[in-house]
């Protein structure tokens, strides 16, 4: 049984649509574990979800407006949501979860409302859920997206390590941050950017469910056993990888949905943590 | 110092990422085009070869639908790639007539949610009159054909020339019943 799906799971992987899938998927949970940390303890945790519905409104304009490539609009409204979001959520009169809220669902009414309006495809529905769910859009994945995606995550590890100090003094207290000289806007910008960067491109190739999913678990799930920021991102990063890799491997072995798969891993992997830390007490201490 | 390297560094992926961007919506790749990149090329024997089965250059019925739906969308990225070939497929039968009176027959796959499609349309060989001799719509069917691509308004459509609907094979490649 074992050996017979090991030579399965060696025979797909002759297929170069399987190994690209599993290349980005890879880097997307590694960019957006990093990411999730800061996100969650900056108390954004819905903030994946809530560019993914701006995106997939950014998207259906694009689509009716009829633009060539629609990441010259989806790209830049998301970027410029994500700042409105993260840069000026804590000043303004709508508070942060609020507004991840409300520009969420609105974009996702527009956009939606838009397609059924001016649809450009017979298969509305499939749109959608493929935008949503991402389906098995990471089985169709060309060269080019592989290398958009290595990129993407060479700039985010990238910054994040020649940041480290700076976003985590922004994460924990940006009010102290700015007193010791931090200039914590600006590095509240840089992370706005990168969000969206990584939110547009997971979206495109999982589905936002995913990424949502992608950002939140591994975070809270290394939350339950280790109490340094290191330590959290270095657990984070692992368990969203690992997580991503199981999925995948299991949804293309099994036939089953490529991104709650590994959305379920990731639960999997939370309720094990939680439990070890409910035995050990590590999360009291 | 560290840090304008780092920046420039940045930046330099930066660029890089944006250009892919440009690249990630052009049209499918065409006939002169032949691929985005040679690794990818070479790598077409190995999988190409293993899905050769029963007498078929291409059995799809093979793959579970995952795989199948991955497989079809690179056929219809890359059709010079397969047209020519012998491919068996399963899936579910759908009819289509256009305003102008034109009558589509092709053979869906969904992918695992369900939600997205994967077509290859079906020219039967021989004379036959809808709807019968043909089966009842969203009927899982195995198809046989030559594979055949052809563009329409920008956009590429597979179709299996000298079509047989054969009996039934599962996905996984089990004989189970036959339909005609």
């Amino acid at each position: 049984m074992m050996s017979e799906m090991l030579s399965k799971l060696q025979y797909y992987f002759t297929y170069p649509f399987v190994r690209y899938a599993v290349v980005v998927g890879l880097l997307i949970a590694l960019c957006s574990s990093l990411l999730g940390v800061t996100l969650v303890l900056k108390r954004f945790s819905f903030i994946g979800d809530g560019l993914s519905h701006v995106a997939f409104g950014a998207m259906s304009v694009a689509a009716v407006v009829g633009v060539t490539n629609n990441m010259y609009l989806i790209l830049p409204v998301t970027v410029i949501s994500a700042i409105l979001l993260l840069r000026t959520g804590q000043n303004t009169k709508i508070k942060g979860d609020a507004a991840v809220a409300m520009i969420s669902v609105g974009a996702l009414a527009i956009g939606y409302m838009l397609m059924n309006l001016f649809p450009t495809s017979s298969n509305i529905s499939a749109d959608v859920c493929s935008t949503l769910f991402g389906s098995t859009s990471i089985l169709t994945l060309k060269i080019t997206d592989v290398w958009l995606c290595i990129a993407m995550a060479v700039i985010v590890i990238a910054v994040f390590i020649i940041f480290y100090n700076k976003i985590f003094a922004v994460t924990f207290d940006e009010n102290f941050s700015k007193a010791t000289g931090i200039k914590a806007d600006g590095y509240n910008l840089l992370i706005a950017v990168i969000t969206a960067f990584i939110i547009v491109l997971a979206m495109n190739l999982v589905g936002s469910l995913l990424i949502s999913a992608l950002i939140i678990f591994p975070a809270l799930s290394a939350m339950r056993l280790f109490r340094s920021f290191r330590g959290v991102i270095i657990c984070s990063a692992i368990i969203s990888v690992v997580c991503a890799a199981v999925g995948i491997i299991l949804s293309i072995l099994f036939s089953t949905p490529v991104g709650s798969t590994i959305v379920s891993a990731d639960i999997a992997v939370f309720l094990v943590f939680w439990l070890v830390s409910a035995i050990t007490g590590r999360s009291k201490s | 110092m560290i840090r304008s390297f780092a920046l420039a560094a940045v930046s330099a992926a930066a660029v890089l990422a944006l250009s892919s961007c440009g690249q990630q919506a052009d049209p499918l790749p065409s006939s002169s085009s032949h691929s985005s990149s040679s690794e990818e090329s070479s790598e077409i024997p190995d999988f190409l070869a293993a899905l050769a089965n029963d007498g078929f250059d291409c059995d799809l019925t093979q793959l579970n639908s995952n795989m199948m739906y991955g497989q079809i969308f690179d056929m219809v990225s890359n059709p010079d790639r397969y047209t020519g070939m012998t491919v068996r497929v399963t899936g579910n039968f759908n009819y289509y007539k256009d305003g102008a009176g034109k009558e589509y027959f092709s053979v869906f796959i969904p992918d695992a949610a369900q939600c997205c499609k994967q077509g290859i349309e079906f020219v039967l060989n021989g004379e036959h009159k809808y709807p019968d001799d043909y089966p009842a719509d969203g009927e899982e069917i195995t198809v046989t054909g030559v594979l055949n691509a052809y563009d329409e308004y920008h956009v590429t459509y597979l179709q299996l020339l000298d079509a047989e609907i054969v009996p039934l094979v599962k996905m996984g490649g089990t004989t189970n019943e036959s339909i005609n």
